[in-house]
């Protein structure tokens, strides 16, 4: 692999996708969606700090400007946009040139096919970056016009949730790309890519978290046969309700890595959240009936979250790997006759 | 235009759809997201049902139907994301933008038949498929809920078909969507692509607007503090304030094509829940059960705009295709 073929090759296909009309369609589409979740995120951020004001439970921390994207992650991860974008940046890389037949003339070049196919990847991955720019700068501009500046610190983090979101696209790409080789035509790629992605996205996180807590765990315990009110069999009911429900939550965030859509949805949201993700970790019950614990929480650093979330970061960052490495190694060994 | 002819392009779409294996694949998905939604509905069911028999006097609604189990079917498909109604845009991304790649479309419209006739039948086919599709799934919850031995009597039945008929008229309209985008686009790819996009647009964009719109115009709540109200005029101010904010707020509603379809449905799934909500009624366990008619008279609204979103859309095509150069 020479590095010169592949930054000639990269810098094609950017210059490709970024003179294309679907990409000037795309990169509209996102500033709008992006520019109008900010625009109603700035909303919530203002409701938030009102029931700041008045004491509402669930608010421990000053609202920062970061929670006004929690609506912006919502329409990138659940609402689906990020993957639309990587997917419609991606899917027609490789089945299109072999429906065009230009695979051919290219491969007949002086270069080697992995060449090629790194170069593909990462002039895809140069343009998502651009359009995600674009959408975070479209919002920054939303915030500034309502005057909400935000500070050096929250600068910081919204660069990291714009690196999260990157990345989230990227996954999205791969995937695309991947099925771009396997596919003969570009429309038998946008099949695969949607039959792989509904199937990581809704059925594994759906149906794997009911069929695996019945197959491994069996039904929940029931409390009929403890009714007679006797103190060590309470507890003992309470330590099995308890278990079981550790055991079914553990199952569940398993299944749910196969979701890049949860996996994202969980990473940023501690990020743009923290009061919400500190309550969740020190436990409702214990957190209701006495205010005070409130008053030694410090808001949770960015290494701390990190810390905390590691093993979904690095499942974030294998899927779009392991879709690479499938897509290399299909296309290296493709027949092209 | 003649009707035979309609039919029998109609006839011959149908059957393209239900053979291809894309429209199966997709069919088997949506089956399943609907199913493991179904069976989680019907956990809820039981528990409901347990609830009830546990402390009738005490409980705010009355015995669980066989109709809130149906909520499944709507979770699965108009859940939070663009790809729950996926079926109904991979039914229609392709149709003229196939015929166009492949150059079949001259050798169609040299057979004596008028443009009309093609996209209309066109169109009817989609339908077709997307009621097959739709009673697979309805299909497949009743015959869950039997095996399971609840039973819906005949004015449940009523209101499941009522959902079955909207939700046909929803991914009706997300299929008249995606064919109009077809009409316009070169390449099948990126009329898939702009479908998903459009129907972006359409639910979330349209959603948050609305939103942020409705916001703005109502500028902020009265508060008695600010204006040194008396406490009465205050409580009166604030009862106008959030009344007109509803009504503004269904007027997002009605707009916004799933926002729309889950309000619909969700009112015919848990009618009295719906009731309780949105009228002055308060519910009482006593009170009858609420009937369809009365129900559907309180929607018609939604129910009209789920029928103007496919006819607008299935006009622009249609004029699109008409005057479409083939040459």
């Amino acid at each position: 692999m020479n590095l010169n073929r592949l930054v000639t090759i990269s810098q094609k296909e950017f210059s490709d996708h970024i003179t294309s009309k679907r990409f000037l369609l795309i990169l509209l589409i996102t500033c709008l969606v992006l520019g109008v979740a900010a625009a109603n995120g700035v909303n919530h951020y203002n409701d938030a700090i009102e029931m700041y004001k008045n004491g509402c439970e669930g608010y421990l921390f000053f609202p920062s400007v970061l929670l006004a994207f929690s609506r912006i992650t919502n329409m990138i991860g659940l609402g689906g946009l990020g993957a639309v974008i990587g997917i419609a940046i991606g899917f027609d890389l490789v089945s299109g040139e072999k429906e065009g037949n230009s695979l051919k003339t290219i491969l007949s070049q002086p270069l080697y096919r992995d060449e090629l196919i790194n170069g593909k990847a990462v002039g895809g991955i140069i343009s998502l970056a651009l359009i995600t720019l674009a959408g975070f700068l479209t919002i920054l501009a939303v915030f500034l016009i309502i005057g909400i500046v935000p500070s050096i610190d929250e600068f910081f983090l919204i660069g990291i949730i714009w690196l999260i979101t990157l990345l989230y696209m990227i996954s999205a790409f791969s995937l695309a790309l991947m099925s771009s080789v396997l596919a003969k035509t570009s429309s038998g790629s946008l099949v695969i890519t949607l039959i792989i992605l509904f199937t990581m996205m809704y059925i594994i996180p759906l149906a794997g978290g009911e069929l695996g807590t019945q197959i491994l765990l069996g039904p929940e315990p029931s409390d009929d046969e403890y009714g007679s009110g006797f103190r060590s069999q309470v507890d003992y009911f309470e330590s099995t309700q308890y278990e079981y429900d550790q055991r079914k939550s553990a199952i569940y965030d398993f299944v749910g890595m196969f979701s890049i859509q949860w996996v994202y949805n969980d990473i940023t949201s501690p990020i743009t959240m923290p009061s919400k993700y500190v309550i969740n970790q020190i436990e409702f019950e214990k957190f209701s009936p006495d205010p005070d614990v409130s008053e030694g929480i410090e808001k949770p650093s960015l290494w701390g979250i990190l810390g905390d979330k590691w093993l979904n970061i690095i499942v974030f960052i294998m899927w779009p790997v392991l879709f690479f490495g499938i897509a290399y190694v299909r296309f290296m060994r493709a027949d092209l006759r | 235009m003649d009707v035979k002819r309609i039919a029998l392009i109609g006839y011959k779409e149908f059957q393209d759809h239900l053979t291809s294996r894309r429209f199966l694949a997709l069919l088997f998905l949506m089956l399943t997201i609907t199913g493991v939604y179904v069976f989680k509905d019907i956990g809820a069911y039981f528990e409901a049902l347990e609830r009830y028999s546990n402390s009738p006097g005490f409980s705010r609604f009355s015995i669980p139907k066989a109709m809130n189990i149906f909520d499944g079917i709507v979770s699965g498909i108009a859940g939070c994301s663009v790809f729950g109604s996926i079926i109904a845009i991979a039914l229609g991304f392709d149709l003229i933008t196939k015929e166009r790649e492949t150059g079949s479309i001259k050798a169609l419209l040299s057979v004596p038949l008028y443009r009309d006739e093609v996209i209309n039948g066109k169109a009817l086919g989609g339908i077709l498929a997307i009621i097959f599709a739709v009673s697979a799934v309805f299909l497949m919850t009743l015959g869950i809920i039997l095996i399971y031995s609840i039973v819906p009597g005949l004015d449940e039945l009523g209101f499941i078909f009522a959902l079955w008929v909207v939700t046909i008229l929803y991914l009706s309209g997300i299929f008249v969507m995606s064919v109009m985008v077809s009409s316009f686009s070169k390449t099948s790819g990126m009329s898939f692509i702009y479908s998903l996009l459009l129907l972006l647009l359409l639910t979330g964009v349209i959603y948050s607007t609305g939103n942020f719109a409705v916001d703005a115009v109502m500028g902020p709540e009265p508060s008695v503090n600010a204006d040194n109200l008396e406490i009465n005029d205050y409580y009166e101010q604030a009862a106008a304030y959030s009344h007109k904010r509803m009504e503004l707020t269904s007027l997002v509603f009605y707009v916004s094509i799933d926002c729309n379809y889950r309000k619909v449905a969700g009112a015919l799934t848990e009618p009295e829940r719906y009731l309780n909500r949105e009228s002055d009624v308060r519910y009482d366990p006593d009170s009858p059960d609420p009937e369809l008619f009365d129900l559907l008279g309180r929607l018609w609204g939604y129910i009209l705009f789920l029928i103007v979103y496919p006819a607008i859309f299935f006009g622009i095509a249609y004029v699109r295709f008409m005057r479409m150069d083939l040459r």
